[in-house]
């Protein structure tokens, strides 16, 4: 029978002299050594600073997997300081938009502009006889529609200005105004022109009385009209 | 049968004795294992743990890039809302009251303080103006100011003609000394616009009368929230 070739190598071994075989048996396990530890050294390196891995063996190369890891919840980290913040953005959003609801109550919608007529006239109809005479002759409603008094993402602000034709007594055009001017419904006197009523001599009285004729006044009142942004 | 060992000691061969040779290479390669085994270990359960811990925090990463995402847009929106909030409440902020000022202008005007005339406003307009009697300070101020022209016809009627002088300058001295002139926050002084005057007698009521114009400015100041808050 042929010997195999694994028979042949082994009575070769044998044949060697003691030292060589020692040296060769021996070699086998460091080589094995040497090659284990050198990819487990590699595997390290592509591992990174695994913190379960002990210190003795572990690799920090900048390109690990553990870097990636680290820098990863580094960019978490970040992030969870812009989303701590969210209750305190959240309160100030709600605490501008309380502010911003009572201003927005006090300007007409754009529907309740010929509310703001009706108002104008209840008020001079309202001025007590006791304090003084109003009459509201005439109201003229010019609406600026190229004068946008302020624009914002929520919405857009226009001018709207009353002429008024009023006559009365100093007392009750100076109540009137302090009417328009306390009103719940924001409006400002832009101009007043006051031209005092005619001084007449009462022929009927000894020494003869003045008699005071009502003031003519022009007002301008000026509200501005708040349009929400989409309602237009 | 008795078998009998003719070899020295030294040679016997006995069953408990091992090959230290042997022992040897047997330890060698049982320590070869460890650096086998760590390779191993590193390889089959450290890398795939990385690998999954690694997704896990890029799957966190998303999720918590969008909620930040959210509150920065949240924040994005105060400074809107704090737009919107400036353009209301300036607009708010720019009304100037009148009734209390015309009532203490015909409170001075009728008060029993003038002595030997009598003072009365035939004509009054009151509208805006843009600049002040000090020459824009409206404009200097950063536009935070408003200007009213409060410009009205007087008529004096005095007893006394050759007093029409000492009249009109009692008349500018209380006016500027009165409430009415330093609360409705006038400016300047009331003769500022003074131009002169004819004093006319008037047989009819036995009095000097002097008709003049005068054109005053009232300014108010106008706080915006942004000023409030002490921005």
């Amino acid at each position: 029978m042929a010997e195999s070739p694994l028979a042949k190598y082994v009575a070769q071994f044998k044949a060697l002299p003691k030292q060589q075989r020692l040296g060769i048996a021996f070699a086998i396990p460091a080589a094995i050594a040497g090659i284990a530890g050198y990819l487990t050294w590699g595997a390290l390196a592509l591992l990174g600073p695994d913190p379960d891995v002990p210190n003795l063996l572990r690799r920090d190369t900048g390109s690990g997997k553990w870097n990636e890891i680290n820098a990863t919840q580094g960019e978490i980290d970040a992030k969870m300081l812009v989303i701590a913040e969210r209750d305190k953005i959240r309160k100030q959003l709600d605490a501008l938009q309380a502010e911003i609801t009572v201003a927005e109550e006090r300007l007409p919608r754009e529907a309740e502009k010929s509310m703001m007529r009706e108002v104008i006239q209840r008020l001079a109809r309202d001025v007590p006889a006791d304090i003084g005479v109003v009459n509201l002759k005439s109201v003229r409603i010019n609406e600026d529609a190229a004068a946008s008094r302020g624009t914002s993402s929520k919405g857009e602000l226009w001018s709207m200005t009353f002429n008024l034709d009023v006559e009365g007594d100093i007392n009750g055009i100076i109540k009137f105004i302090d009417s328009v001017e306390k009103n719940p419904r924001f409006m400002i006197v832009n101009s007043i022109s006051i031209r005092s009523g005619e001084v007449r001599a009462d022929g009927s009285s000894q020494p003869p009385k003045p008699l005071f004729g009502m003031h003519s006044v022009r007002i301008d009142l000026i509200t501005y009209v708040y349009a929400k942004k989409g309602s237009k | 049968m008795i078998l009998i060992n003719l070899l020295p000691p030294e040679l016997r061969k006995t069953r408990r004795q091992v090959d230290p040779v042997l022992a040897g290479w047997i330890a060698a390669m049982v320590i070869s294992l460890v650096p086998i085994g760590a390779m191993v270990w590193v390889k089959q359960v450290r890398l795939p743990n990385a690998a999954r811990v690694a997704e896990e925090r890029q799957e966190e990463l998303q999720r918590r890039t969008a909620e930040a995402e959210q509150v920065e847009q949240e924040r994005g929106q105060i400074a809107e809302f704090e737009k919107h909030r400036e353009m209301i409440i300036s607009l708010l902020a720019q009304k100037v009251f009148w009734a209390h000022t015309l009532d203490d202008f015909i409170n001075h005007l009728i008060s029993p303080n003038w002595q030997g005339f009598e003072v009365s406003c035939t004509d009054l307009q009151i509208l805006p103006t843009s600049t002040t009697s000090a020459g824009s300070r409206a404009a200097k101020a950063g536009g935070n100011q408003k200007a009213f022209s409060f410009r009205g016809r007087f008529k004096l009627l005095g007893e006394d003609k050759s007093k029409a002088g000492d009249y009109i300058n009692a008349f500018f001295s209380r006016t500027e000394a009165s409430p009415f002139w330093k609360v409705q926050g006038f400016e300047d002084k009331p003769e500022r616009t003074y131009r002169g005057d004819q004093p006319e007698w008037r047989k009819d009521i036995d009095r000097v009368a002097v008709d003049f114009t005068l054109e005053w400015v009232r300014v108010k100041n106008v706080v915006t929230a942004s000023a409030k808050a002490g921005r």
